[in-house]
C-alpha cells in the first residue's frame, strides 16, 4: 500500500472539518425537521399538508420520508449539533468516494486538486436537507460502477439496494438511476460484461419503484426540464460568479481536454448529459463537477508527463504522518468550536413572539415558510419552500399579491389574510401603510402589518 | 477544391428572405435611429440629448458607425430600407456560417448545413435592427478568416485589421474578435514559427485598431465593463438558460462539440491548439449571457462539419467491433445501408484524415466554367429570394408593443416617468418629452435607474423619489406596482389600455 492510498480518508476528514464548522439555517431545514417530527409523533407517514392555511390537507409527496426522518432523528440525538454531524458525516462519505474514483484515474496530486475544486463548487449544495444524502451516494454509486467496469462486477450485487434506500431518501435518485443506465449503454454498445450491467440496471429502476411517495422518474425529469428559475438553486449557472465560474472552469477543462486528448464512450455518455443537467440549474452543477474529476484528473495527469515525463510523485512517511495528525487535529477542533445552532439573522425573529400570541390567516414571505412551520408551529403559513404543494395557483396569488400585480386587494380578502409579514421594501409592505394597516412589528429584515379592524 | 457556393448562397437567401417577414419593432431600434439620424447631422454624440434625467451627460459613440448606417438604410428606404439593410446581414451572415462549414469539407454540403443549424437557428433570436447584428457578421468573417489562417494560409490574418478597425466602430463585441484574434496570434506563431513576426505584427495592429474610433479608449472600458458586470436585469443579459430555445439550441451545439471532440480520434491532431484557442474562450463568453450565446454555435459550426463524421464513424466502429455483424442482421434495412455508407465514408477519411490538409498553403484549383455557372445561377436565386422578400416585407413598423396611443397626450418637457423598454420608442416619436430611463442603459446606471426601480416597483422610498425628482406623470403597464398603487391612491387616469396606463401624479 503507498501512502497516497490514504488520500481519500485525508480529504473525507478534510471535508468533515470544513463542513461541520458551517453554520446551518436553510429554510428547507426547517419543514423537513417538522415533517419527521409529525411522522414520528403520529407513527406514519405524512400524507397530506398540515403547514398551510392554503393547501391544508392537499396530498403530500412523501418520496423523502427516510431522508426527513433521518435528520429528524439526527436532531433528537444531538440537536443541531447533531444535524452538523449528520451533514458533515454525508460529505465527507461523498468526499472519500470522489477521491477514490479520481485516484483510479490520475496520480495523488492530480486527483486531489481536482477533488478539491470539485468540492469546494460542491459547498454551495451543503445545506441540512435530504439532498445531502444524494450529494454522499452519487460519488458511491460512481465508485462502486467504476470498479465494477473495471472487473469486481460482484459490487453490482451493491447498486439494486444502494438505489431502493437513496429512493426514499432523497429524488436524486434519479441521477443515480441515469449513472447506471449510463455504464449499462456502455457496457452494451462495447459488448463488455453486458449481462451484469443489464440485470443491476433492471433491477435498480424496479427498486426505485419501493417507495411509497409519488415522485416518480417523470416528475424528476419534469423538474430538470423546467426548474422554477425564481428559486436562486433552480436559476441557471452565471458564470461570472464564484460557483458558476468554477463550474464554467470544469466544463471548459473538459472540452479543452476531450479536444487535446479525446475520451471514451463512457466518457461521452457520462459528461455530456451531466454537462447539459449542470448547465440547467445551479443546483446540478456539482455533480458535473464531481464526474468530470475523474476526467480532468487524467487529462491533466497525462499532459503533465507529455512534458516532464521522469516526473515522480512521493511524499516521506513522516510527512503522511504529519498530515494525518494534523487533520485529526483539525476534526477534533472544528467538532469542539463549531457553531452548531442555525443563523437565523436572516428570518424575522421579532415577529415570532407576536406572531404566536395572535390568529387568523398570515401571508408570510416565500423563503421564511419553512422557518414559521417550526419556530410557530401555531400559526399555519401561506407558503413554503415546499413549491410543488402551491404549484400553480397559491403562488400565483402569492405573487400577486406581494408584488402589487391587479387584483391583489382581492386575493387579500380572499384568503381573509388577516395579518403580513414580509421583507419591508416589498410593494405591498409599502402599499398596506399607506392604506392604514398597523405595524405590529418591525425591523431591518420584516415588517408584520395587521389589517385594520372595520 | 473551392467548395461550391450553390449551398451557401442558396441558404444565405432564404434567410435573408425570411428576415423580412418581421416588421420593424425592436425597443432599442429607435434610439439608435435618433442617434444615427444624429450623426448624419452633427457627427458622433459626445453628450445625452434625449432624457430629462442625464441630460448633458457623457455618452459613448461606440457604435456610431452602426448606427449612421441604421439611419442612412432608413432614410434611403424609409422603413423598407431598414428591413432591407436586415435582410441583407443576414444573409451575408448565414451565408459565411455556411460557407465557413462548407469550406472545412467541401464535399459535404449536407454536413455543412447539419453543423451550421444550431448557429442559424440560434442566430435567428438576433435578427434585430440593431449594430449588435452587424457585430455578428463580424465575428462569422472573422471565424471564416481565422479558419483559412489554420488551413496555411497567412493573408487572410493580415484581413483581421481592417475587419477589427470596422467593427470596433460597429458594435461593442469587437473585444471577442480582438480577444480571438491575440490568441490565434499566439497559437500561430507556436504552430509556425517561420511566421512568427507576421503573427505578432498583425496582432498589434489589430490592438491599434480599436484605438481608431470617436470613443478612444473609452471603448475598451465600456465593452470590458459589459462583459464582466452585464446588467441581469435586462433580458437578453440575463443567464443563458439551456431549457429555452435559444439555450437549447446553444446547448446542442456545445455537447455535439464536447461529444466530437471525445469521440472523433484524428480531432487530436496538429491543429488541436487551433481549436482550443478558438472554441474554449468563445464557449465561455457564450456562457456570461444570453445575448452572447450565438457566437459558439457560430464557432464550433466548421469544427463540427469536420470532425462531426469522424465521431459518428468511431462511434460506428465501436459498435462494429463489439458486436461483429450482429447489427446487420438485427438492424432495420435503412440503418444497415447508413451504416455500410459510414464504414465507406471512414476508410475514406483514413486515407485522407483532414479534407483539407493537401490544400494547406497551396493554389487552388482555377474554377471550371459549369461551377461558376451554377455558383453565378446561385446567386440570382439568393438576390431574387432577397428582392422577393423585401418586396412583401411589411411596410410599416409594428408598433403594438408600444403606448402608441398616448402620444397625443404626453406632456412636454420633463417630468415623464417611462417604462424602461419604451423609452427608445418615445425618443424617436415624442422629441418634445424627454425620457426618464431608454435601453441605452448605462447613462441611467446608479442613481437614476435606481430611482427609476424605486418609484415603478414600489420600494419604501417611492414618494420621497417622486418629490425629488419632480415626476409629473407615469407612463407604465397596468401591472406595474406603481400604477396599481396610483390607481389605489385615486391618481387621475390621463389614458389607459390593456397595454399601459397614464397617470397624472397629484
Amino acid at each position: 500500500m503507498t501512502a497516497w492510498r490514504l488520500a481519500p480518508l485525508y480529504v473525507a476528514a478534510a471535508a468533515f472539518a470544513i463542513a461541520v464548522s458551517l453554520p446551518g439555517g436553510d429554510p428547507d431545514t426547517y419543514w423537513h425537521l417538522a415533517s419527521g417530527k409529525w411522522m414520528v409523533d403520529h407513527g406514519q407517514l405524512l400524507r397530506a399538508d398540515v403547514f398551510s392555511s392554503t393547501v391544508n390537507g392537499a396530498p403530500y409527496s412523501v418520496g423523502e420520508w427516510l431522508g426527513e426522518l433521518a435528520i429528524y432523528g439526527a436532531y433528537v440525538l444531538g440537536g443541531w449539533a447533531g444535524i452538523a454531524l449528520l451533514r458533515a458525516t454525508l460529505i465527507a462519505v461523498g468526499a472519500f468516494f470522489i477521491t477514490r474514483v479520481a485516484l483510479r484515474s490520475a496520480p495523488a496530486p492530480f486527483a486531489l486538486a481536482v477533488t478539491a475544486l470539485a468540492l469546494g463548487l460542491s459547498e454551495i449544495s451543503w445545506t441540512d436537507r435530504p439532498q445531502l444524502f444524494t450529494f454522499a451516494l452519487f460519488p458511491l454509486l460512481l465508485e462502486l460502477l467504476t470498479a465494477a467496469r473495471a472487473g469486481r462486477t460482484r459490487l453490482l450485487l451493491a447498486v439494486p439496494p444502494l438505489i431502493l434506500v437513496w429512493t426514499n431518501l432523497h429524488g436524486g435518485y434519479a441521477l443515480g438511476l441515469a449513472l447506471v443506465a449510463i455504464f449499462a449503454a456502455e457496457a452494451a454498445l462495447t459488448r463488455r460484461n453486458v449481462v451484469p450491467f443489464a440485470a443491476a440496471a433492471v433491477l435498480a429502476v424496479a427498486a426505485s419503484f419501493i417507495d411509497p411517495g409519488s415522485l416518480g422518474l417523470g416528475a424528476a425529469a419534469a423538474h430538470a426540464a423546467s426548474p422554477p428559475r425564481f428559486i436562486v438553486e433552480e436559476a441557471p449557472p452565471d458564470v461570472l460568479r464564484p460557483a458558476g465560474f468554477v463550474f464554467a472552469l470544469f466544463g471548459l477543462a473538459t472540452l479543452g481536454l476531450a479536444l487535446a486528448r479525446g475520451g471514451t464512450l463512457l466518457d461521452a455518455l457520462l459528461l455530456v448529459p451531466l454537462f447539459w443537467l449542470g448547465l440547467s440549474a445551479q443546483r446540478h452543477m456539482p455533480y458535473f463537477a464531481l464526474a468530470a474529476t475523474p476526467y480532468i484528473a487524467g487529462g491533466l495527469s497525462e499532459l503533465w508527463w507529455r512534458w516532464r515525463p521522469s516526473s515522480r510523485f512521493a511524499l516521506p512517511r513522516p510527512a503522511i504522518v504529519g498530515i494525518g495528525v494534523g487533520l485529526a487535529a483539525m476534526v477534533a477542533a472544528s467538532v469542539a468550536t463549531a457553531p452548531f445552532a442555525p443563523i437565523e439573522t436572516q428570518y424575522p425573529t421579532a415577529a415570532r413572539a407576536k406572531l404566536a400570541a395572535t390568529g387568523g390567516n398570515l401571508l408570510n414571505e416565500y423563503d421564511w415558510g419553512g422557518y414559521l412551520i417550526w419556530r410557530v408551529p401555531e400559526r399555519p403559513v401561506f407558503i413554503d419552500g415546499r413549491l410543488f404543494l402551491f404549484l400553480p395557483d397559491v403562488l400565483t396569488e402569492y405573487e400577486e399579491m406581494v408584488f402589487m400585480r391587479p387584483g391583489w386587494r382581492d386575493q387579500l380578502d380572499r384568503h381573509a389574510i388577516a395579518q403580513v409579514l414580509l421583507r419591508p421594501d416589498r410593494p405591498l409592505a409599502v402599499a398596506l401603510r399607506d392604506l392604514g394597516w398597523t405595524v405590529v412589528s418591525q425591523d431591518a429584515t420584516a415588517v408584520l402589518l395587521q389589517r385594520p379592524s372595520r | 477544391m473551392r467548395p461550391l457556393l450553390v449551398v451557401p448562397l442558396v441558404l444565405a437567401g432564404l434567410a435573408a428572405f425570411a428576415a423580412t417577414g418581421a416588421a420593424v419593432s425592436d425597443s432599442d431600434f429607435f434610439w439608435h435611429l435618433a442617434i444615427g439620424r444624429d450623426i448624419a447631422a452633427h457627427g458622433p454624440p459626445r453628450v445625452d440629448v434625449y432624457s430629462w434625467t442625464v441630460p448633458g451627460g457623457a455618452v459613448l459613440p461606440d457604435q456610431w458607425l452602426g448606427e449612421l448606417m441604421l439611419y442612412a438604410a432608413y432614410a434611403i428606404g424609409s422603413w423598407t430600407g431598414t428591413i432591407a439593410l436586415r435582410a441583407l446581414t443576414v444573409g451575408a451572415l448565414i451565408g459565411i456560417v455556411v460557407w465557413t462549414a462548407l469550406a472545412e469539407r467541401p464535399h459535404r454540403p449536407f454536413i455543412a448545413v447539419m453543423a451550421s443549424l444550431p448557429a442559424i437557428a440560434v442566430s435567428r433570436f438576433a435578427w434585430t435592427d440593431r449594430p449588435e447584428l452587424f457585430g455578428l457578421l463580424c465575428f462569422a468573417i472573422l471565424v471564416a478568416l481565422l479558419r483559412a489562417v489554420r488551413r496555411g494560409s497567412f493573408s487572410p490574418f493580415a484581413l483581421c485589421v481592417p475587419l477589427v478597425l470596422l467593427w470596433t466602430n460597429l458594435h461593442g463585441s469587437y473585444a471577442l474578435g480582438l480577444g480571438l484574434v491575440l490568441v490565434v496570434a499566439l497559437e500561430r506563431a507556436l504552430a509556425d514559427p517561420s511566421r512568427r513576426r507576421g503573427y505578432a505584427a498583425v496582432a498589434l495592429a489589430c490592438v491599434l485598431a480599436t484605438f481608431v474610433t470617436p470613443a478612444g479608449i473609452a471603448t475598451w472600458t465600456s465593452s470590458g465593463g459589459h462583459f464582466l458586470a452585464p446588467p441581469r436585469y435586462v433580458q437578453e443579459e440575463g443567464t443563458p438558460d439551456v431549457t429555452s430555445l435559444p439555450g437549447l439550441l446553444f446547448s446542442i451545439a456545445l455537447l455535439a462539440t464536447l461529444a466530437t471532440a471525445m469521440l472523433a480520434p484524428r480531432a487530436r491532431s496538429r491543429d488541436v491548439l487551433f481549436e482550443i484557442a478558438v472554441l474554449v474562450p468563445v464557449a465561455f463568453v457564450s456562457l456570461t449571457a444570453t445575448r452572447h450565446l450565438v457566437f459558439f454555435p457560430i464557432a464550433a459550426a466548421p469544427f463540427l462539419s469536420l470532425w462531426g463524421p469522424e465521431a459518428w464513424n468511431e462511434g460506428v466502429r465501436t459498435l462494429r467491433e463489439a458486436w461483429g455483424d450482429v447489427p446487420q442482421r438485427v438492424l432495420p434495412n435503412v440503418m444497415r445501408t447508413r451504416m455500410n455508407a459510414s464504414r465507406t465514408r471512414g476508410s475514406r477519411a483514413q486515407r485522407d484524415p483532414r479534407p483539407n490538409a493537401v490544400e494547406g498553403g497551396t493554389r487552388e484549383h482555377a474554377m471550371p466554367l459549369g461551377r461558376l455557372a451554377a455558383n453565378l445561377a446561385a446567386g440570382l436565386v439568393a438576390i431574387g429570394m432577397l428582392i422577393a422578400g423585401i418586396a412583401t416585407s411589411p411596410r410599416d413598423p409594428d408598433l403594438s408593443a408600444f403606448p402608441i396611443a398616448a402620444l397625443p397626450q404626453l406632456p412636454a418637457g420633463p417630468g415623464l416617468l417611462n417604462r424602461y423598454e419604451w423609452g427608445g420608442f418615445l425618443i424617436w416619436y415624442a422629441p418634445a418629452t424627454p425620457v426618464f430611463v431608454d435601453g441605452r442603459l448605462f447613462p441611467y446606471v446608479g442613481e437614476p435607474l435606481d430611482d427609476y426601480r424605486a418609484v415603478i416597483g414600489l420600494h419604501p422610498d417611492w414618494r420621497q423619489v417622486l418629490a425629488k425628482r419632480g415626476i409629473r406623470t407615469v407612463l407604465v403597464a397596468p401591472s406595474d406596482a406603481i400604477a396599481v398603487q396610483g390607481a389605489a391612491l385615486g391618481w387621475p387616469i390621463l389614458a389607459r389600455t390593456p397595454e399601459w396606463v397614464m397617470l397624472r401624479v397629484p
